[in-house]
């Protein structure tokens, strides 16, 4: 009965193990495999450089007194 | 066989649980005692970059500067009409010494990053108390009318922040555009040097820049392209570790500044005398709160309370280096 018991955990492990394991690889491989084969446009790069710049009104938001 | 049924109910209840557990809190970082929320780590970034830590520490002192400004007008609104100001008073009286907090700050301090994080805690704290107090005072119709009153109120003071930051941040933008003609291989800096003397709009210089990028092969597009964002993943790892660092003992940093505080309040030979009774009961309050363990975590925001700003010797992990 214990030797059951001790295997049933141990399978059950296993397969949890499992699929934290594969949904961790698939998730991870998902982010960088879209990027590497991706070619990018003139708008991805000017996104990106204005992404990159301060908007010269940008303002530190602390809320409005009333 | 109930124990089977047992184990089996723990296995599939953790299994449920897994992924909550690894799940990503999105906008939000939260470790220790307090959530930084994900506007504030977006300002964190630009942190990262030289005059990064200037521009957010002036546009911090713009912000509490002009909620001083509007905070008087309502005091004094409020005086007139025959209420009672002294709470908010008090809280103005604090706003007042978190200013000189911000502008004693030392932008090249390693500090920096978690004194801006500290100082803008403080500042939405002490602006939300100034608004609660105002809403228990006044009926709805009298706050839209002062709403509308203070809304565009502002002062030579901020006037001169503004121009300040404004030159800060064209030349920041500079630099991040360097950085890019340093990647592209291009070597006339021209027209960044006429941005950066207000001869040319942002605008203007990212349709030159577009013009560039219509040049490059599609090869070069993508090099340029991951080797910008490579830098910004960079910068967003370095600057979330800034974020989770100053979550470390932030409470116990606030003590320090509140009894700081509390220390320049009693010197403090002009202040009325209830208003003063007032600020040492609202502090002290907070201090006994912070102590017995239920301080109000804020969402980024807090001081540093650095050596450098005079109120008490910082005690936490700052920012990195700036590239």
């Amino acid at each position: 009965m214990n030797k059951k018991i001790i295997g049933l955990v141990f399978v059950l492990i296993v397969i949890i193990s499992s699929i934290v394991l594969f949904n961790f690889i698939s998730s991870d491989s998902e982010d960088t495999l879209g990027q590497e084969s991706e070619d990018y446009s003139v708008d991805d790069m000017m996104n990106e450089i204005d992404e990159s710049l301060l908007g010269e009104d940008d303002e530190v938001e602390i809320g409005e007194m009333i | 066989m109930k124990k089977i049924i047992g184990i089996m109910i723990v296995l599939v209840l953790m299994t449920s649980l897994t992924p909550l557990a690894l799940a990503d809190e999105a906008g939000e970082s939260q470790q220790g005692d307090v959530e930084i929320d994900s506007q504030t780590q977006n300002e964190v970034e630009a942190m990262e970059y030289e005059y990064g830590v200037e521009i957010r520490l002036l546009q911090l002192e713009k912000s509490i500067t002009t909620n001083i400004v509007k905070g008087e007008e309502t005091v004094s609104v409020l005086e007139g009409l025959g209420y009672n100001t002294t709470q908010l008073e008090a809280i103005l009286s604090e706003l007042e010494i978190l200013l000189v907090e911000v502008q004693s700050t030392d932008a090249n301090s390693s500090n920096a990053t978690q004194e801006f994080i500290d100082l803008k805690s403080d500042a939405k704290e002490l602006t939300e108390d100034f608004r609660e107090a105002v809403h228990e005072l006044i009926d709805n119709d009298t706050i839209e009318g002062l709403r509308d009153r203070i809304r565009n109120m502002t002062c030579e003071r901020v006037q001169n922040l503004t121009s300040k930051i404004q030159n800060k941040i064209r030349l920041y933008n500079r630099n991040q555009l360097h950085r890019l003609y340093g990647i592209i291989g291009e070597t006339d800096t021209s027209l960044l040097n006429q941005y950066q003397n207000g001869n040319l709009t942002k605008e203007q210089v990212k349709s030159q820049i577009r013009k560039m990028v219509n040049h490059m092969t599609k090869e070069k597009i993508n090099q340029v392209f991951n080797e910008f964002k490579e830098a910004k993943i960079r910068n967003k790892i370095q600057s979330r570790i800034c974020v989770q660092n100053a979550t470390e003992e932030f409470q116990e940093r606030k003590q320090v500044r509140l009894n700081n505080r509390l220390q320049t309040m009693q010197n403090l030979q002009n202040e009325d005398a209830q208003v003063q009774a007032q600020i040492q009961n609202r502090i002290s309050n907070r201090i006994d709160e912070i102590s017995a363990g239920n301080g109000s975590g804020g969402s980024g925001s807090g001081n540093g309370s650095g050596g450098s700003n005079g109120y008490g010797g910082s005690n936490g992990s700052g920012g990195g280096g700036k590239q």
